[in-house]
């Protein structure tokens, strides 16, 4: 009995090993140029990294069609970050230390960038990252780039917008617990009260809730007129069904995760009515034709549509590509050459780098269309610089 | 007054579901004595299975759940089989620490076979809204509700009513003596541990529906469940759904009445003042009175 045991033991390890080894990516040939990508592959944060895994193998795949940069086939080394800034740390270290990548992309996770920025710093090479708190930018590291709007622009802009368009009195904030939520709350109090707008209330839930009805409710008693919520992605659908449920009966202005389709994939059209999205930009359903048929290949090559995050990077790599063409593979070079780069056109957002490496100044407000699921712009706020 | 109401069934049918992850951990524990740490992986299993089935495969519903039924009591038989029938033995410690490992494998597992991003389960329960006396009820809580009563109504009737049972409480209540009068034991531990996977499905297929299918949903259900069982009292079944019932309300009117954002410690709270003050929990025998 035991020696059955332990065959049985030994199969189903060996069949389960080999089942999730898979089929490694293909090894950098000689001439290629490599770049490092430090991406969440495994853990929940790949259900951002996901997206970016995808877009950057399709920027290389893009590049390397129109004949590479400076000739050269381009090979972007993916190593992952997990959901620990340990992990992360190391990512970076075995990028520069295997690749040795003039550049090196790093994650959407505030969090992870914080902790990798004093190894960036030793590094001396240019990185672009997308985490939107505001933290990063202030440390002042001269190698780092924010590829999307950073979190206040965000709250501030989703402020302005019930201010001057909705032309409300008095809002009601919830946000997940944590700097993003509550940090993007204070932020968007502070613009709603210049504005003239009463923030009724700040309720904060946490990111692993299931049940948000006390806090809707508490805002809706305290007397908003609409509710903006800083979220990330597993929640909102939650809150949306939530507020149909409870016929709170009062707009919904959600951040960038709740119109991620990774959340509104398990949404129905019905929970969405009445909301509106503070996002970097309108993707599926963009009336621009070059958006529209960059959003149509994504969905057609992973099954799934792409979003904000995805974009960013994609954006990065050409805008990285113009770099390296303009000011050759010196680290310092490059980043010069990204710190120039101004009024970039991307597929997503246009960029501008400041001096503190931020790129993107404006958000745009999105509403799905009666009935349906698809998004349409209504408006675009542009921050003040 | 009618949010209040509004509230309690919210906190009651949240509590029902902490109830049966609580239920399966006690199982598991009186049987063999081991805290399954994967016991919210078997939550988030069973969801993504009844996604497969039902959403993926487009398998109608009653098929759908049996297969469910049929692979999570698999996984639950494979998880003693192969994670606590050959260490056994060891120190309990060594158990525990296996059954945490075993939970990081299945969210990475899960991870690679469904994905990333949530997925949705909205067939299985109604999604409607009743009006009873007033008060604007979600079905979908009062479902919860009422078929954790038919499960738990079950449950009772299986280890009470059929020899099987009778069996499996035998062996739980005093391991030697059930083994000396001839019983399976190691069966009856296997199917313990199945009746534990598919606890803890069922809790993930009345989850799932509201609050969607993802890698992490079996986490913080399970660190709840398990507050549930030390406010219950740790060993005992009643405990267990009246400790889930009472932190799902304690969650509620916290959130509501106190701050959202130190519900959970108030949860907590309340259950290490239980540790210190009540060990045995409200149903819980003293340890002197068990042996």
């Amino acid at each position: 009995m035991r020696r059955v045991t332990s065959v049985t033991t030994c199969a189903t390890a060996v069949l389960l090993l080999l089942g999730l080894l898979g089929l490694p990516r293909p090894v950098a040939a000689q001439g290629d140029l490599s770049i490092g990508a430090t991406v969440p592959i495994t853990s929940p944060y790949a259900l951002s990294g996901r997206s970016y895994y995808n877009t950057l193998q399709m920027a290389e795949k893009d590049i390397n069609a129109q004949g590479g940069i400076k000739g050269r086939k381009v090979k972007i080394v993916f190593e992952d970050t997990s959901n620990s800034n340990t992990t992360a740390v190391n990512a970076f270290k075995k990028v520069m230390d295997t690749v040795k990548s003039p550049f090196v992309f790093l994650n959407s996770y505030t969090v992870q960038n914080l902790a990798v920025e004093p190894e960036v710093a030793r590094a001396k090479v240019p990185v672009m990252y997308a985490g939107g708190g505001v933290a990063v930018a202030e440390r002042g590291d001269a190698w780092m780039f924010r590829i999307r709007p950073n979190d206040e622009v965000a709250a501030k802009g989703a402020a302005q917008f019930v201010a001057k368009s909705l032309k409300l009195k008095r809002v009601g904030l919830m946000g997940v617990e944590g700097d993003f939520g509550q940090g993007g709350m204070k932020v968007a109090a502070e613009a709603l009260k210049q504005l003239g707008v009463e923030a009724v209330g700040q309720e904060v839930y946490r990111a692993a809730d299931k049940d948000m009805s006390a806090q809707l409710l508490s805002l809706k008693n305290k007397g908003a007129e609409a509710i903006v919520v800083f979220t990330y992605v597993a929640e909102p659908p939650i809150i949306f069904r939530q507020r149909r449920q409870l016929n709170l009966g009062i707009p919904l202005i959600g951040s960038s995760g709740s119109c991620l389709p990774a959340a509104t994939n398990v949404m129905t059209a019905q929970d969405m009515e009445g909301t509106y999205c503070f996002t970097d930009s309108l993707l599926v359903g963009n009336p621009d034709p070059k958006v529209h048929a960059w959003a149509e290949r994504y969905q057609k090559e992973f099954n799934f549509p792409p979003d904000v995050y995805g974009v960013a990077y994609y954006d990065g790599m050409f805008i990285l590509k113009q770099a390296i063409e303009k000011a050759g593979l010196e680290p310092q070079a490059i980043r010069n050459a990204i710190a120039a780069t101004k009024d970039y056109k991307g597929i997503g957002a246009t960029f501008s780098f400041d001096q503190r490496g931020e790129g993107v100044h404006q958000v745009v407000v999105v509403k799905p269309k009666p009935g349906t699921k698809n998004y349409e712009l209504i408006e675009t706020v542009r921050s003040a610089q | 007054m009618n949010e209040l109401v509004q509230l309690l069934v919210n906190g009651v049918s949240m509590g029902c579901i902490y109830g049966l992850v609580a239920l399966g951990f006690i199982l598991i524990f009186n049987a063999t004595g081991v805290i399954n740490f994967a016991q919210g992986e078997f939550v988030m299993l069973g969801a993504f299975l009844a996604v497969t089935t039902l959403m993926q495969w487009g398998i109608p519903t009653l098929p759908g759940l049996l297969l469910v039924a049929v692979g999570m009591g698999l996984a639950g038989w494979l998880f003693q089989r192969l994670a606590y029938q050959p260490i056994r033995d060891k120190p309990l410690l060594a158990i525990i620490i296996c059954t945490a490992m075993v939970s990081a494998f299945l969210k990475s597992t899960a991870l690679l076979v469904w994905g990333p991003y949530p997925m949705s389960l909205s067939s299985l329960l109604p999604d409607s809204l009743i009006v009873v006396r007033g008060v604007v009820l979600p079905l979908q809580n009062l479902a919860i509700i009422v078929l954790t009563g038919v499960l738990l109504l079950a449950l009772y009737l299986f280890f009470f009513k059929t020899q099987p049972g009778l069996l499996m409480r035998a062996t739980a209540q005093d391991f030697d003596t059930a083994r000396l009068m001839g019983i399976r034991v190691g069966r009856m531990v296997g199917a313990t541990w199945v009746l534990g996977a598919l606890l803890g499905a069922a809790a993930g297929l009345l989850l799932a529906p509201m609050w969607n299918v993802s890698i992490d949903m079996g986490g913080s259900v399970a660190l709840k469940a398990f507050a549930a069982c030390i406010i219950g009292g740790f060993g005992s079944v009643p405990g267990a759904v009246v400790g889930g019932v009472l932190v799902g309300l304690v969650e509620i009117l916290a959130a509501s009445y106190l701050s959202s954002a130190y519900k959970d410690a108030v949860t907590f709270l309340i259950m290490i003042g239980f540790l210190i003050f009540v060990p045995r929990g409200l149903f819980g025998e003293l340890v002197s009175e068990k042996a």
